[in-house]
């Protein structure tokens, strides 16, 4: 199993936010976690990327715990995500949020860089490639001196994307990626998640609100609710589970209704 | 024990000085959320006009003393309305905000500096400068005025603060700008509220402190800084906290100084600083705050 | 890869022959100019030191220092001593004081780049009263608050200037690396930093410590220069002076850096001057106020650039040969465009 996470809780004050979830991720998977809002969806990914500590339970990642130790590490481990609200480097252009993520895969230590030694000068080659490629394949290359905060919003995410990929995850955790988008947008991201998952070999975790979306590209998906898992099965089977309509489609119509 | 009680007592009498000021640390880092470097240049106005309109004869003392707590109240807000709020209102960075409040404070020191004078100036004799002797401790009236003025304003911005509608906008805006907003606040108005405030009480100081030592240009960026420190110590935002933290300061210094070595007295305020950041970083009474993902 | 090896090679001779090149100007500016515009040279190479290791700290790695006088002191009562007390040469005592220097950056670093934004601001500026607090207190060793005299004279104009093109070659060096970029995500984002296993602490901590060592470098050099040293003279004004260069040029340009050194240098040159000839024309008054005027006129300046144009002349841009020429070029083609 890459990814398990087991009797995972976390408690704010009172309020217990994720309450007992288990679940696993298989290497290759695309799942999906589902919810309504306030379910707790994000706060799993908080607690897995390490920037909540859980009150108990164990989150393991290729066999190692991943409890306790820091963001920055967990994400050189593999498992790298993406924000509900994008949280790109704003003020930097499209081709340096990707380029600065690429460091992880740098070798040369802080003496080349004083001095730019040949070892510096091979290691950047590769990363600016590396960066234009991938800005090639998410299909911001033409974009790439542009500023990441004036890209439209839909770019944005898949900047976002793309940054996580220059790290090359081997679990990449997508936060509501097509939110605010139109059904057009939608469809292009469902592409473009399966060439990502396809190009890059990764395995992905995803939140998301539509269900069209989540359907298609999921092959298993989780439900939240109030913290707890409420539901497990392949998409089929969760259209058809009487308590994931009470709760989760029910809410889901009014959203549209929106 | 007849120099302990002294040490007390003079600890006491500059803790009033430090609360004083910190309050009004805590109080706009409370609405806008930022530390205000130019508080410090408040007290050394506040000084000064009570200074000048004593020594020339222009006012009686208790009445200068009013009249430079209110202008460095409107001072205080004036700062805000043309440096701080155009820098708000474009949405710049709270960095910015810090580094106009050093320009502020800057502009306050060097103009006094260039327009007035350079000098230190010992304030003119208002209160009779012979100690009052009590329980074996001598004590200055001036230390007396200083305890006493500073106990009634604490706790007049601690009624206001708690019980008035007005200062409970202060409150309000605190804990959500947008919020109370969307509440009804007027905001800018709580703001301006907050800075005038934040005048009175770091003028009050500065008269106070100007009486026991001297006036001079950097009586606010020394006495402000160590404010700072105590505020951030009872925990910023807090404002029984920057109370707590001036005393505490006070003490340690005044008992450091006469029972350690008097030579590290101005460090011990960092000292003390660094270690609450490091073991509680929201201060002695602050709450902590965790940025939302 | 041989290719790769020869462009170090080629870089580090050019570099080498610059740095050559600004000895023999320095040294020759230093035999052919009066001493009055030869002092100011070598203040704008200290200055810009300093300018560029505040800059690197909080102009890319966003976290606002106040201390920074506090790093330069250390520097400059460990390389004065060095030579003074323990008869080491120049260069090893001006290196050791930048290393020690480093080391109090570690020290102070550590604990207090833990905190967020203005907190950090002030626990650095307490840092500085604490370090004036112990100089002034070591009188055996420093001579405390009687001052430092005696000092050997080092900083000549080419020292001073051979030290900023270091400075800025290794700096500008570090800015485009992957350390760089990194300390760049700091500012922008710690939290996104993370999320792409930026360990944000380190890369604060290094900033801090590479911004120290150049800071001692610079303190080195102001004590070498003054001939004397007390530890006031390295108070929250001096970072205050640091800080209003950057700002000026721009945070996180390099370039802007030197752009604020020399402009924050000249201005006091520039309004004793014009006292002077105004006192020369018999204009006794406004002379007088020229004479401190200027601290009023830097204090406005600073905060009118604040309000109307905080991120300084360059921004985060950088003034390149390439870039000006590209410049010069678009001036002349609107000029020949006009009819």
């Amino acid at each position: 199993m890459l990814f398990e996470v087991e009797n995972l809780t976390i408690k704010f004050g009172g309020l217990t936010a994720v309450d007992d979830v288990t679940m696993n991720v298989d290497e290759g998977e695309i799942v999906g976690l589902i919810g309504p809002n306030g379910a707790g969806k994000t706060t799993v990914f908080n607690l897995v990327t390490g920037v909540y500590t859980p009150t108990s339970g164990q989150i393991r990642f290729r066999g190692q715990n991943l409890v306790g130790l820091k963001p920055n590490q967990i994400a050189k481990l593999g498992v790298v995500r993406t924000f509900q609200n994008i949280r790109l480097f704003k003020t930097l252009t499209v081709y340096e949020n990707v380029r600065t993520a690429g460091h992880l895969r740098v070798p040369y230590r802080l003496p080349d860089a004083f001095l730019h030694t040949p070892r510096f000068d091979v290691c950047e080659q590769e990363t600016h490639e590396d960066a234009l490629r991938l800005l090639d394949m998410v299909g911001l290359l033409s974009r790439k001196d542009e500023i990441a905060s004036s890209l439209p919003y839909g770019l944005q995410r898949r900047l976002e994307i793309a940054r996580a990929l220059a790290t090359r995850p081997k679990l990449l955790l997508l936060d509501e990626p097509a939110a605010g988008m139109n059904p057009q947008e939608c469809v292009d991201l469902i592409e473009f998640i399966r060439d990502v998952k396809r190009d890059f070999d990764t395995t992905i975790l995803i939140i998301e609100h539509h269900m069209d979306v989540i359907m298609n590209i999921c092959e298993r998906m989780y439900v939240l609710n109030f913290g707890k898992l409420l539901a497990h099965g392949t998409p089929a089977e969760i259209q058809v589970n009487p308590k994931v309509i009470e709760a989760y489609l029910g809410e889901a119509q009014t959203d549209a209704e929106d | 024990m007849q120099q302990f009680l002294q040490q007390l007592w003079n600890g006491l009498a500059i803790g009033s000085v430090y609360a004083l000021v910190a309050v009004g640390y805590t109080l706009v880092f409370g609405v806008l959320k930022f530390i205000n470097f130019a508080h410090g240049s408040v007290l050394t106005v506040g000084a000064y006009i009570a200074l000048y309109s004593v020594l020339r004869n222009w006012l009686p003392f208790p009445l200068a003393f009013g009249l430079s707590m209110s202008l460095s109240g409107v001072f205080s807000y004036l700062t805000e309305m043309y440096a701080y709020r155009p820098l708000r209102e474009k949405g710049a960075p709270k960095l910015n905000l810090l580094i106009t409040s050093i320009g502020v404070s800057l502009l306050v020191e060097n103009s006094i500096v260039v327009f007035v004078s350079p000098d230190f100036h010992p304030f003119p004799r208002v209160l009779p400068s012979a100690p009052i002797t009590m329980a074996g401790m001598r004590i200055p009236p001036v230390d007396l005025l200083l305890v006493a003025v500073g106990l009634v304003l604490m706790c007049s911005l601690s009624y206001f603060v708690n019980r008035t509608l007005a200062g409970l906008t202060i409150k309000a805006v605190a804990l959500d700008r947008d919020a109370a907003a969307l509440m009804g606040i007027n905001t800018s108005k709580t703001i301006s509220l907050t800075f005038f405030l934040a005048g009175i009480m770091a003028s009050a100081a500065g008269v106070l402190i100007g009486m026991r030592f001297s006036v001079n240009p950097y009586l606010g960026g020394f006495f402000g800084l160590k404010s700072f420190a105590a505020a951030v110590v009872g925990g910023i935002g807090s404002v029984p906290g920057a109370y707590l933290g001036g005393y505490l300061i006070g003490m340690l210094e005044t008992f450091g100084a006469a029972y350690i070595s008097s030579n590290y007295k101005d460090a011990i305020a960092f000292v003390l600083l660094v270690f609450v950041l490091l073991y509680k970083p929201s201060g002695l009474l602050g709450k902590g705050t965790q940025e939302k993902v | 890869m041989m290719t790769k090896t020869n462009g170090f090679v080629r870089r580090i001779i050019v570099f080498a022959l610059e740095v050559a090149a600004v000895w023999v100007i320095g040294s020759l500016l230093r035999e052919v100019l009066p001493a009055y515009p030869v002092g100011i040279m070598t203040i704008f190479c200290i200055n810009a030191v300093l300018a560029l290791s505040w800059n690197l700290i909080s102009g890319f790695t966003g976290q606002f220092s106040l201390g920074h006088a506090g790093f330069m002191v250390v520097g400059a009562y460990t390389s004065a001593l060095l030579m003074m007390k323990a008869k080491w040469p120049f260069l090893p005592s001006f290196i050791t004081a930048g290393l020690l220097s480093a080391l109090v950056g570690f020290l102070v670093g550590f604990p207090s780049l833990r905190l967020v934004g203005d907190y950090l601001s002030v626990v650095t500026l307490g840092f500085q009263y604490i370090i004036t607090a112990i100089l002034n207190n070591t009188t055996k060793l420093t001579g405390g608050g009687l001052g430092l005299p005696g000092v050997p004279y080092v900083t000549s104009l080419p020292v001073a200037a051979v030290t900023l093109t270091i400075t800025l070659w290794i700096l500008s060096n570090l800015v485009n690396s992957k350390q760089g970029r990194c300390f760049v995500a700091v500012k922008e984002d710690e939290i996104a930093a993370q999320s792409v296993g930026i360990d944000t602490t380190y890369y604060k901590v290094v900033a801090f410590m590479i911004s120290s060592f150049f800071a001692g470098l610079g303190g080195a050099m102001i004590g070498h220069y003054m001939m004397y040293l007390h530890p006031d003279v390295f108070n929250y004004a001096k970072t205050i002076e640091s800080v209003s260069m950057v700002i000026l040029g721009g945070l996180g340009s390099l370039t802007g850096s030197l752009l604020g050194a020399m402009c924050i240098t000249l201005l006091p040159e520039v309004f004793r001057n014009l006292a002077t000839f105004l006192g020369g024309m018999g204009m006794l008054g406004p002379a007088n106020f020229l004479r401190r005027g200027w601290m009023v006129f830097y204090a406005t300046g600073f905060l009118v650039l604040m309000l109307t144009r905080p991120q300084g002349l360059l921004g985060r841009r950088e003034l390149t040969w390439p870039g000006f020429k590209k410049w010069i070029g678009r001036v002349v083609v609107r000029k020949e465009a006009r009819p």
